[in-house]
């Protein structure tokens, strides 16, 4: 079995068929990229396997173990780290907190997560930010906050929801050559994205989802001359224009 | 146990009386809660003050409380928009313990400011048909209960078709629903959270004298319809109207007919109340009706 | 990164210990005053312990009368009932009321209650308790207990002077604080004050919501009944209405939000600053008028919610400490 597998997910809110017979897997080292129009059901997806959301129907498989159902808390234990579309964080503590908060999810004593929070921090080019409250960090600033934050818990799947987004061009290299360095060191990607740059040069493989199904897959030149792909997006222009 | 039927349908009738009451001081509530967000906890002290009008109306100038009503509703109203505009619109953005507390601290006040000018004092309002009744079937019910019904019914109703029907309850309700986008509309929302408010408040105005007429007055009587209020508003989903309603007649139902199955003293039965609270909370907090303000 | 204030808090700190341990012995005392310290001190346990759950964790709960309650109830009345000693009554109420914590903590925690949802559920719990006392005839009904009159010493927990009682509470309060400034510099602070911020993002980094959620709910309702043992033991004499009931809930909050929730002594300075007040003003006006002081206690909560919303400290925060260095 795959790194991660789901099988036939289903979802549904107050009727509304938000995620419908959706399978697909990820393996080790892969960089899987997911798109589609909005209200396609991506976030619900990450809801879905990082257990913020329950399914309706389906298996989500991760290390072979069975993980839908489960709380997020023991989800993210288990290896699997999300980033919020809004850039969740804690307001009203230091940068270095907040990374030290998801560092003890590892380390047993308060100096050692102190010390491995800084590292990562350095790491990320955050250190300078360190005592800054982040209530008062730009929204790039706090992406690459929660993305910092995901490698205190010493992930091995890290699904990152629109990280690019509101990013400028320059901000976006820098992450997508984070992202690849991270992959060198063993971190498997799924990533949500909107910006097709970004997809088309860091993606293995990319999934289109449209209306809560799975409409396409394949590599990122498969996928974005497969017609329905096109179609969904109302136009293909979107896919070219960015290449 | 005598299983007394007259009894259980006096207890049926009250019950639906009280109810009510409770539905027209509930609707207040759940309609401040509803578009403003806030929890009102001085609702209880807005009734008492309208009670002790409608009773000092009636010592001093014998005006009938159910003619006072059209005074006093006005008076509510516009001292509504007095503490919204003094105190509840500057905290309109604090966190919810803090907009509690400001309420508690207007509660306080009012309560305590009833005590001194008015003493703890019970008192009654003797109406020359106090004791009158009008017969239904083999049971007689209070004219002034009977009177207090079928104006909170009607009030109640006319509150509701105004929400529905009229362009300022539409606005109210947008507003209510998506502040941003009412905005957006050209809502002038500031202005719709105050007059929301006010109204909520003379819903007390029209339930006060109303009360008073077969209740007594003392200036901690808001205390116990303000828990009582919560429980319908929360059983009818906060901000559903029409929920308060039949959430008002329902608990109104359950008081007067649990009261004659709970044995011991009476003043067991709130626990009933309290518990259904609780489950109601933990399995569908949106209340029996569901949230939104409809 | 420490700003001065900050450094010298310490010495600040002690020098306040100091002078309050050697109060007593400083200055005569009327039995009056020494009261009224006494019952601040009471004030300030309380609302620390409930700043442990409402403060550090940010789950409001306007329900803590109960614990306190559960704790004076259940001392006093295997004292009356057995003769339970009442320091081991004292530990019994701190059980029974960190169950009673668990209990409700559980069913709003698992039920995911939060915010003015929680606020209610604790609401409508304490309010079931004071019903239940207040009509239980072998609890005292709405009588209350008394505490009988034994030989005066430690192991009775009883004593004819205030000023042991005044250590005992001096010491109780002193341990609360010293506890939450502690665990606030550890894991279990860290997790709480997280919890606190943004209960998801908490998930998120893999930290067990429900489970640090009970054990401060459990914290917060045992160390809140060892408070209320202390109130029967001093006053003889407890009822519904002093040991339960949402007069005594509000009060507990009252104190931390004015002084500064979340704070380490932002409920105490809350107590020292509005109790003694209360006090003050209950004596200039109290006597003549009945609720009269109460009103000014009224107005007063109501300017500091507008004008001070972040309570004593966030004044404090506001005027003397160095703003939060932003991005340059």
């Amino acid at each position: 079995m795959a790194l991660l597998e789901i099988q036939d997910l289903a979802k549904s809110f107050g009727g509304l068929s938000a995620v419908k017979d959706l399978s697909f897997s990820v393996d080790d080292g892969e960089i899987v990229g997911i798109i589609g129009p909005n209200g396609a059901g991506k976030t619900t997806t990450f809801n879905l396997i990082t257990g913020f959301t329950v399914p309706d129907e389906g298996s989500i498989f991760f290390r072979n173990q069975l993980i839908c159902g489960k709380y997020p808390e023991e989800i993210c234990r288990r290896g699997i780290f999300r980033t919020f579309q809004s850039a969740q964080s804690f307001p009203n503590l230091t940068v270095k907190e907040n990374v030290l908060i998801a560092a003890m999810l590892h380390q047993p004593s308060l100096r050692l997560a102190s010390e491995e929070a800084e590292k990562i921090l350095a790491k990320m080019g955050m250190i300078e930010k360190q005592g800054i409250k982040t209530k008062y960090l730009t929204i790039p600033e706090k992406k690459r906050l929660e993305l910092t934050k995901g490698l205190a818990t010493h992930p091995k799947i890290m699904l990152l929801d629109e990280v690019m987004a509101g990013l400028l061009p320059m901000e976006i290299d820098q992450s997508v050559q984070i992202i690849s360095q991270l992959r060198a060191e063993g971190i498997t990607f799924v990533v949500i994205e909107h910006v097709m740059k970004v997809i088309m040069s860091i993606s293995d493989r990319v999934i289109v989802l449209d209306h809560g199904e799975k409409i396409a897959e394949g590599t990122p030149k498969e996928v974005s001359t497969m017609s329905n792909v096109i179609e969904a997006y109302l136009g293909g222009d979107i896919l070219f224009a960015q290449d | 146990m005598i299983f007394n039927f007259d009894l259980l349908f006096q207890a049926i009738i009250y019950g639906l009386i009280i109810g009510s009451i409770y539905a027209l001081i509930s609707s207040g509530l759940t309609f401040i809660l509803g578009v403003l967000k806030i929890i009102n906890l001085a609702h209880g002290e807005f009734l008492m003050l309208a009670m002790y009008f409608a009773y000092y109306l009636f010592a001093g100038f014998e005006l009938d409380p159910f003619l006072s009503i059209f005074l006093i509703t006005p008076l509510l109203f516009f001292f509504g928009a007095f503490i919204f505009y003094l105190f509840i619109k500057p905290i309109l953005k604090s966190p919810v313990i803090n907009q509690v507390l400001l309420t508690i601290g207007i509660s306080i006040f009012l309560q305590n400011l009833a005590l001194y000018l008015f003493t703890p004092d019970f008192r009654t309002l003797d109406l020359s048909y106090s004791q009158r009744t009008i017969s239904m079937g083999k049971l007689p019910i209070g004219i002034p209960q009977f009177i207090a019904f079928t104006v909170s019914i009607s009030i109640t109703l006319s509150f509701y078709w105004f929400l529905k029907s009229t362009d300022l309850g539409r606005s109210i309700r947008a507003a209510a629903q998506n502040r941003e986008a009412a905005i957006l509309f050209g809502i002038n929302v500031d202005r719709i959270y105050l007059i929301s408010f006010s109204i909520g408040a003379a819903c007390l105005g029209v339930a006060g004298p109303l009360l008073a007429t077969f209740h007594y007055v003392t200036p901690t009587v808001g205390l116990d319809f303000l828990m009582t209020a919560f429980v319908v508003v929360i059983l009818g989903g906060m901000g559903n109207f029409l929920g308060a309603f039949f959430g008002g007649l329902l608990i109104g139902l359950t008081e007067s007919v649990g009261a004659i199955f709970i044995p011991g003293p009476g003043s067991l039965s709130p626990i009933v109340t309290f518990i259904f609270l609780i489950i109601i909370l933990l399995f569908k907090p949106e209340g029996l009706f569901g949230r939104r303000l409809r | 990164m420490r700003t001065w204030i900050e450094s010298k808090a310490l010495l600040l700190v002690l020098g306040m210990l100091i002078f309050l341990i050697l109060i007593p012995h400083l200055f005569t005392f009327s039995s009056y005053l020494l009261h009224i310290l006494i019952m601040t001190f009471y004030f300030s346990y309380l609302s620390s312990c409930w700043n442990l759950l409402g403060g550090i964790a940010g789950q409001h709960s306007m329900g803590h009368s109960a614990f306190v309650g559960l704790g004076a109830y259940s001392s006093t009345f295997f004292l009356l009932k057995v003769g339970l000693n009442p320091w081991i009554g004292m530990l019994l109420g701190g059980m029974v009321a960190a169950l009673a914590g668990l209990f409700i903590g559980y069913l709003s925690f698992r039920y995911r209650l939060r915010g003015l949802y929680f606020l209610l559920v604790t609401i409508a719990f304490a309010e079931i308790l004071y019903i239940l006392f207040s009509n239980i005839r072998s609890l005292g009904g709405a009588s209350g207990l008394v505490v009988p009159l034994k030989e005066e010493g430690l192991i009775n927990f009883q004593f004819s002077s205030k000023v042991t009682y005044y250590y005992i509470i001096l010491a109780m309060l002193t341990f609360v604080i010293l506890f939450t400034y502690l665990i606030s510099r550890k894991r279990l602070g860290y997790y709480l004050i997280a919890i606190r911020e943004n209960e998801e993002a908490a998930r998120a980094v893999g930290i067990r919501v429900i489970d640090y959620k009970l054990l401060v709910t459990t914290i917060s309702a045992f160390l809140s009944a060892l408070g209320g043992t202390f109130y029967a033991q001093y006053t003889y004499f407890i009822d519904p209405s002093t040991a339960l009931g949402i007069g005594l809930s509000v009060e507990i909050l009252i104190y931390p939000i004015v002084g500064g929730v979340g704070t380490v002594f932002g409920p105490a300075i809350g107590a020292f600053t509005l109790y003694p007040l209360a006090e003050f003003i209950r004596g200039i006006l109290g006597a003549k008028t009945t609720g009269a002081h109460l009103m000014v206690y009224g107005v007063i909560l109501i300017v500091i919610m507008i004008f001070a919303p972040g309570g004593i400290t966030g004044l404090f925060n506001d005027m003397f400490l160095v703003k939060d260095r932003r991005q340059k």
